[in-house]
């Protein structure tokens, strides 16, 4: 029985179709990826407390001493020079007419700020006036990298209350291997701040606790 | 040709929106800043004065108490629970009677006064003893001393009293109970000490076997 001649065409041109047609076009999705930066983050490590010192009298005040901080300390302000730094003879030191003068006798703020590894940021640290005491956090320094391991001359600098300054995290490569002073963390920056209590318009109760919150603000 | 297109809008529109967010990327907390006020000052009586028995009956007459800062009258450092560069033991003269209107107990001893002042551990306060004018029976001024501790080391010393005038003394804190020598005082911190004699000048005629009292004033500040 011979073939059906006509079929055959049939069949083998229904093939070729199908095969031309895989050919003529394509679609699929491809993956794109890009992560955003971290999230910059606040931390306190050390809160600020002038301890029991204040006097009670409207209108006095009290200034803590948080100049320099040294970076001595493990965990504290994580910076290096070439030397490393016990904290100021009179770091922590209370004075005023508002409340017990004495050496380290207040305990000043630390925190940690927390980001990309040699980001930029911009700080603000500002004052706070309650309904009992005003804060002025005009003692104080951030540290400032100086973006390399080779100098050990990182340094801590004041800020003004309420005006934004400018530092970089820690880079990767910052001052992380033989510290004089505390080895930096990649993406971390340390600040320390002191500052003026005044004591509001009416006397305050003896043996009694008062607290208020002051702001921060790092933006990348 | 429109996926390979699709794949180039997508990705200038990836970056783009990572890069616009970063601007915008903050952190803003708020952190406590606080303290705790001072205790309230305490003045309390450790020993009351007392000059004895034995006061002249005139009128006008003065009877005086040997209290001092230094020397023979000083009442020592261990009452004074202080710690002096030396070791000042009890003055033997401390306390004693002198005077015309100690008819009775002239040569004897009267009982110093001991006052104990109470605040912030470390922290400066004023003293001010003043005399007592003006009464019905007899008048006081006063002499005597105030402990006056220096942190950490035992240079602490006895402030003398001026009636009327203003002391600045400091009192003792944890760094004061450190090292004193076996004869030297025992500090409480936040505590200090007045010791006081003086003299007392009658201003009536009173009679026999009466107990006179007329009282005194001490202020103390921060």
């Amino acid at each position: 029985m011979q073939p059906n001649k006509t079929k055959i065409a049939l069949l083998l041109g229904a093939v070729c179709l199908g095969a031309s047609g895989a050919a003529n076009a394509a679609t699929a999705d491809f993956d794109i990826t890009v992560t955003t930066i971290p999230d910059v983050a606040l931390t306190e490590v050390q809160a600020l407390d002038y301890g029991t010192s204040m006097f009670v009298t409207a209108g006095g005040n009290c200034l803590m001493n948080a100049s320099v901080p040294g970076n001595a300390a493990a965990g504290q302000m994580q910076y290096v020079q070439t030397t490393a730094l016990i904290p100021a003879a009179n770091y922590g030191d209370l004075t005023g007419t508002g409340c017990v003068n004495g050496t380290g006798t207040g305990t000043p703020g630390i925190y940690r700020i927390s980001g990309i590894p040699g980001g930029s940021v911009r700080i603000t640290i500002s004052g706070v006036t309650g309904a009992d005491f005003s804060f002025s956090p005009n003692s104080g320094c951030i540290v400032n990298y100086n973006g390399d391991n080779t100098a050990d001359a990182d340094t801590c600098t004041t800020f003004v209350p309420g005006v934004v300054a400018n530092r970089a995290l820690a880079a990767a490569a910052e001052d992380d291997a033989v510290p004089l002073g505390q080895a930096s963390v990649a993406g971390q920056l340390m600040f320390t701040v002191g500052g003026t209590v005044t004591i509001g318009g009416a006397d305050l109760t003896a043996n009694q606790a008062y607290t208020e919150n002051f702001p921060v603000t790092v933006i990348y | 040709m429109q996926p390979k297109k699709l794949k180039n809008y997508l990705l200038p529109l990836a970056i783009a929106s990572a890069l616009s967010s970063t601007s915008l990327m903050a952190a803003t907390a708020n952190y406590s800043v606080g303290f705790t006020t001072v205790p309230d000052i305490g003045i309390s009586q450790v020993q009351a004065m007392d000059f004895g028995s034995g006061l002249s009956l005139a009128s006008g007459v003065a009877c005086a108490m040997a209290v001092t800062s230094v020397g023979n009258s000083y009442p020592g450092d261990q009452l004074l629970r202080i710690a002096g560069a030396s070791a000042d033991t009890l003055g033997s003269e401390v306390g004693d009677l002198t005077g015309a209107g100690c008819t009775a107990s002239v040569g004897s001893k009267g009982t110093i006064g001991i006052y104990r002042i109470d605040g912030i551990a470390g922290g400066t306060v004023r003293v001010t003893v003043n005399n007592s004018t003006g009464n019905a029976d007899f008048d006081y001024t006063a002499t005597g001393c105030i402990g006056d501790y220096v942190a950490g080391t035992a240079n602490d010393i006895c402030d003398p009293v001026t009636p009327g005038l203003a002391v600045d003394v400091r009192l003792a804190d944890a760094s004061d109970t450190v090292g004193n020598g076996a004869t030297e005082g025992i500090p409480n911190p936040g505590q200090t000490r007045i010791v006081l004699g003086g003299s007392i000048l009658t201003t009536a005629v009173h009679t026999a076997g009466q107990t006179l009292t007329e009282s005194f004033n001490i202020t103390v500040t921060y």
